[in-house]
Formats: structure tokens, C-alpha cells, sequence
């Protein structure tokens, strides 16, 4: 049962803070796949490829958590 | 009164005196190594195609950002596997940290759906820390070519450092290995000290590392005999 303060429930505060985290670690994640491509400009050794797809796949990761915060919460 | 500024003219003979020419045999090993071919290369020992290796001599397929067209790589180092131990296991007891909650109750307050996001979030978050680290490891490289060492640092996702030295410029190479692992392991630390303004270069927690610094003396001697043929030719 959710606690109510002044008509607002304190769950969809905490709602609120996830959201802006989940915003804030979206925006890392793409840093993070762009930065991998530099890397990868950096130091061509044949394994770029598979790595920028872990990162790619880690953005997915971070967007899908973000969606389903957005939804589920 | 003479004049004792003028130099007396190169005498004829000697400046038709033939050019200077060191033997193949007279040259470092690793000199001759270079211009083995593709299919003896395999042969070399160092010589692999793992590209999670961290000693890799004469890498195959290998280019970095500064690298000059007939510059050729002789030695790919990163820091040796063992290193990345810590991080593992922290790694691993982060994936187990969420079952701790569950058996303490720990978040048994929040509705459920906050606690299945939590704990993806978590998770999401484990692997952040893991990649991150695995990329810190893999792109931290240090490479030794024909011409020049170069240390590439990725501090974080962020902050890139490059750092080269002409093997001219090389004045000192100092090695480390101490400690029951590191001997274990056999890695250690190399310090290249560089004449002037250049920064020294520190390749810490390598592989053979003895091995390392022999390679970077022959290396030199190729620079002087190169230097001295074309000083005298």
C-alpha cells in the first residue's frame, strides 16, 4: 500500500528519481558506444568489431531498462 | 700567420672510399625476424593470433592511429592477464549481491515492481563495471615498432593519453620483477627513461619482461648500425 503525503504518493517520487537516473545512465551508454568506436579508431586489432557490438548490446540494455521503468513503474 | 680556421680538404682517397656495409648476420635478431614472411612468422616464438593476448611479437594485422606506412609493429603489450584478478571477483560477488537482499529482506519495503527494476538496474549496472574494465585492460596497450615505442591509456571512457618516443631518444630501460606472483607469472614493470623534454614511458605489469627490454637493446643497436651506414655511405 503506498503512503500518501499531501496527495502524492512517495513511490511516484521514487518513480521520478529512477526516470532521471535511467536518463542519465542512457546518455552514459551512448558516451560509452561512441567511445568504443574511437577506441577502436585507436587501435585497429581485428577484435573492434565484436567489441563495438557488446557495446551496442549494452546501450540496448540501458534503453530496454529505461522503457521498462518508464511502463512498469 | 696561418689561418687556422680553414680545414684542410678531404683527401681524395677517402672520399672515394666505398660505402659501409653491415652483414645480415651482424644485425639483432630481431631485425632479421621482421623480414621473415608471413607464413615463417607463425613460427616465431611470442608469435600468436589471440587478440585478447598480451604479448603478441610481430602481430599480425595490427594498426594504430599514429602509425607510418612502412613502420612495422615488433611488440603488442598489454598488462598481463593475472591483473584483471581484482576486478573479477568483484565483479562476481556483485553478481551474487542481489541474492543477499532476497536472504536478509533487505528490500522487502518496496512494491514489487520497484524491486525487479532494482535489481535490473543492478545487473545492468554490474556489467557497466565490467566492460568498462575489460575495455581499460584491452585498449591500454603499449607497442614497440622499428622506430618507436607508443603507449596508449585509456584512463576511462573519456580521457585518452598517447605518449611515443623516437628509439633514438631511448637513454635508459630499467625492469622489475618482484614478488611471489609476479615471478610466479612472470610480468613485471619496464621504465624507458628519454632524453630532454620527452615523457619516460611505463609499461607496468607486462609479460616477460626481461624479454621485453632485450628486445628494446636490439632494437637500439639496429638504430646505431642503421645510423652508422648512413653516416658513412
Amino acid at each position: 500500500m503506498d503512503l500518501i503525503i499531501d496527495g502524492s504518493s512517495v513511490w511516484g517520487l521514487v518513480k521520478m528519481g529512477y526516470i532521471v537516473v535511467f536518463v542519465i545512465y542512457l546518455i552514459f551508454a551512448i558516451v560509452v558506444f561512441r567511445q568504443v568506436g574511437l577506441m577502436g579508431k585507436t587501435l585497429k586489432i581485428g577484435f573492434d568489431k565484436f567489441i563495438k557490438v557488446i557495446a551496442l548490446g549494452h546501450l540496448a540494455m540501458v534503453a530496454t531498462l529505461f522503457l521498462w521503468a518508464l511502463v512498469v513503474l | 700567420m696561418p689561418d687556422v680556421y680553414i680545414n684542410d680538404p678531404i683527401p681524395k682517397d677517402l672520399s672515394k672510399s666505398p660505402p659501409i656495409k653491415v652483414s645480415l648476420d651482424q644485425y639483432p635478431q630481431v631485425s632479421k625476424d621482421l623480414k621473415v614472411s608471413e607464413e615463417k612468422r607463425h613460427s616465431l616464438p611470442g608469435h600468436n593470433h589471440n587478440p585478447l593476448s598480451a604479448y603478441c611479437y610481430i602481430p599480425d594485422h595490427l594498426n594504430f592511429e599514429t602509425q607510418d606506412k612502412k613502420e612495422k609493429v615488433v611488440l603488442l603489450l598489454r598488462r598481463h592477464p593475472i591483473t584483471n584478478i581484482p576486478w573479477i571477483i568483484l565483479t562476481m560477488l556483485m553478481i551474487l549481491a542481489p541474492g543477499l537482499l532476497f536472504v536478509f529482506s533487505a528490500i522487502s519495503f518496496m512494491p514489487p515492481r520497484f524491486q525487479m527494476i532494482s535489481i535490473m538496474a543492478w545487473y545492468v549496472f554490474v556489467f557497466t563495471y565490467a566492460f568498462e574494465n575489460f575495455l581499460v585492460w584491452f585498449f591500454n596497450v603499449n607497442i614497440i615498432t622499428d622506430e618507436r615505442i607508443v603507449d596508449i591509456n585509456f584512463h576511462n571512457f573519456v580521457y585518452k593519453k598517447v605518449t611515443d618516443a623516437e628509439l633514438d631518444n631511448i637513454e635508459d630501460v630499467t625492469y622489475t620483477m618482484g614478488g611471489a606472483i609476479r615471478t610466479l607469472f612472470d610480468y613485471g614493470d619496464i621504465l624507458v627513461q628519454t632524453a630532454g623534454e620527452i615523457q619516460n614511458i611505463e609499461m607496468l605489469g607486462i609479460p616477460k619482461p626481461d624479454r621485453v627490454a632485450k628486445i628494446l637493446q636490439e632494437l637500439r643497436q639496429e638504430e646505431e648500425i642503421e645510423s652508422i651506414e648512413g653516416r658513412l655511405s
